[in-house]
């Protein structure tokens, strides 16, 4: 019976999507490195490392909509807390990161400079295994998918729903800000994580690395919009939706909620982590500050903005909101939250549907061709 | 009578006693009818706030009987429909399913795979779901994560499905969001949505409670 499961999840995507997906990837592996590398900086094809570290963060928050809107857009369940996730993949990572500059920091010393600074002699345990790629690379999908899971566990189970949901995550993820601001957390303090060095021994700077983290993200990008859309076309995605729209009826055909939306849950989690992860080497720094309710609140946005139940959407909102964030912040820096709060409010009053939704609307107003 | 329960109800009282099979295909078990009584209410009390919606009711149901309740507007109707399907715990009194499937100690999921349906006052169908895919969700299946993650209808599931939608007159509707049927100024539709519903619990074909006004 379970012959044909990569058939099906070739045919979860019709031809017109494999198709803008790889030309995607074609251009993020192929085209943009080439670009980069060959093309000298004086013509105007060259893409600038600031495009490439711009353009690869975008895919990371793309990345962060996508399992935010697998929850909010399909099961209903709005996170305004979804930056805790993403920033426990981000210093897992940033804990491999840390061990990787060696005695190369200020005070030349086997530990974190941070530690050194607080006087601290030895790792903390759970800093032990950190200079292991792999094993952060599992603490990456872990510790997320664990923190999701407790939480996600009781929340659900007490069927905590809507606005109050909503709120304990908002907690939450405050909570979390305020643990990780202590210097004896161990994990950097205010000041987070940042001054990386190396990956693998080789340099974090160079533009080879830079466009190998570009394209992990990429493929990582691609992945996930793949394993989404097979999610959600199939059986567990109708039976989300059907808790999204009509709950009780829901149980009283004889399915739990609890472990269907624990499982969106979880899943939604540790795709943020993996996209934290490939966040912090390419931008250079975490800190706690990824963790501010703020932070969390924007990633919603991105959603609401690109459309909600849709995959592209999210993708779209977390590019548009981005570029227009980037170019805010140096023009206008001081207007930057006055705009997104007007944006979050237009959208949610003209647009419910989002730019997805005004697309689908121009396009039958123009005549239906069939 | 018995005509009208396997026309209109869709139970058949000669498939009900004495081999009532309950449970997802798999996981199924006898249920325990060694009285002859199907449901069993015994001294159920419910208060809301003080105010006693149920009043140490006592109600039995033998297999294959059909019963109607009826009341006036806040008699408990549907307060006695939530004890029975898990949705509400009743403050004192026992509900038992056959002999051994005590009521109140089982979830409202639960209570559905023991075999206990259930149709809602006001009508209700995932509307953004086809009508196909209501149908699809309300089968007697395995109803686990693992399950709706990776096995796909299986053919006799599927033929299952069309049958039904061939005997509620929706074969043409298919593939229509539910939602769609249920427009007001479609009289017609209304009808069929509600048919939907319906038909949504006729799949699950075993002991069902109708609630209506
Ligand atoms: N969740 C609740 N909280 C408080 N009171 C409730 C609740 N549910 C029902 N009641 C009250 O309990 C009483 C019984 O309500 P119930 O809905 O069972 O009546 P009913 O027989 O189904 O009525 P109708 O014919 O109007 O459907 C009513 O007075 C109602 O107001
Ligand atoms: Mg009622």
């Amino acid at each position: 019976m379970e012959k044909s499961f990569t058939l099906r999840v070739l045919k979860s995507l019709n031809r017109k999507s494999w198709l803008a997906l790889g030309l995607f990837l074609a251009v993020t592996l192929v085209v943009v490195p080439v670009l980069h590398l060959l093309v000298p900086p004086e013509n105007a094809f060259h893409v600038s490392a600031y495009a490439i570290t711009l353009f690869g963060k975008i895919m990371c928050y793309a990345i962060v909509a996508i399992a935010m809107d697998l929850i909010w857009g399909y099961g209903g369940i709005l996170s305004l807390g979804h930056g805790l996730f993403f920033a426990l993949g981000g210093y897992a990572f940033g804990m491999y990161l840390m061990r990787q500059i060696g005695r190369d920091g200020s005070y030349q010393s086997d530990l974190p400079d941070f530690m050194v600074f607080l006087d601290w002699k030895k790792l903390p345990w759970y800093w032990s295994g950190s200079d292991s790629l792999w094993w952060v690379a599992f603490l990456v999908i872990v510790v997320p998918a664990i923190v999701a899971f407790i939480f996600g566990y009781f929340a659900f189970r007490s069927r905590i729903k809507g606005v109050y949901f909503s709120i304990i995550t908002q907690a939450l993820t405050y909570a979390a800000m305020l643990l990780f601001f202590r210097n004896e957390t161990g994990f950097g303090g205010n000041n987070g994580f940042t001054d990386f060095k190396r990956i693998l021994g080789y340099s974090i700077t160079s533009p080879d690395m830079r466009l190998v983290l570009f394209g992990l993200t990429a493929l990582m990008l691609a992945a996930t919009l793949v394993f989404a859309r097979w999610l959600v076309t199939s059986k567990f995605g109708r039976v989300l939706t059907a808790i999204r729209d009509a709950e009780s009826r829901v149980m009283f055909i004889g399915y739990n909620p609890l472990w269907y939306k624990l499982f969106a849950w979880v899943i939604s989690a540790i795709l943020c982590g993996i996209a934290g992860a490939l966040y912090v080497p390419q931008v250079g720094i975490i800190n706690p500050s990824e963790m501010s309710p703020a932070n969390s609140i924007e990633i919603a946005i991105w959603v609401a903005v690109g459309g909600r139940g849709t995959l592209i959407g999210p993708v779209i909102g977390a590019s548009v909101v981005n570029l227009a964030k980037s170019w805010f912040t140096v023009s206008f820096p001081e207007y930057w939250l006055f705009f997104l709060g007007l944006l979050f409010i237009l959208v949610t009053l003209l647009l419910p549907h989002g730019l997805v939704g005004l697309w689908k609307t121009l396009r039958q107003s123009r005549g239906p061709r069939t | 009578m018995r005509e009208f329960l396997r026309k209109v109800v869709g139970i058949d009282p000669e498939k009900c006693a004495p081999e009532y099979r309950v449970g997802y295909p798999g996981k199924q078990r006898t249920l325990d009818l060694s009285h002859n009584v199907i449901l069993y209410l015994d001294d159920i009390s419910v208060s809301f706030d003080g105010f006693k919606a149920l009043n140490k009711l006592t109600l039995a149901i033998d297999a294959g009987e059909l019963r109607c309740i009826i009341g006036p507007n806040g008699a408990g109707k549907t307060t006695m429909m939530d004890v029975i399907t898990g949705k509400t715990r009743p403050d004192s009194g026992t509900a038992f399913f056959g002999q051994s499937i005590d009521l109140t100690r089982l979830s409202e999921p639960e209570i559905a795979h023991a075999g206990i349906g259930r149709k809602f006052q006001k009508p209700t169908i995932f509307q953004q779901h086809s009508v196909f895919e209501n149908l699809e969700l309300a089968m007697k299946t395995d109803k686990r994560v693992r399950r709706s993650l990776l096995a796909r209808l299986r053919d006799e599931e599927r033929d299952r499905v069309a049958d039904t939608l061939r005997q509620i007159r929706l074969d043409t509707e298919a593939e229509r969001p539910a939602g769609l049927l249920a427009r007001p100024e479609a009289v017609a539709g209304n009808r069929h949505a509600a048919g939907a519903g319906a038909a949504a619990s006729a799949a699950r074909r075993t002991g069902r409670r109708h609630d209506r006004r």
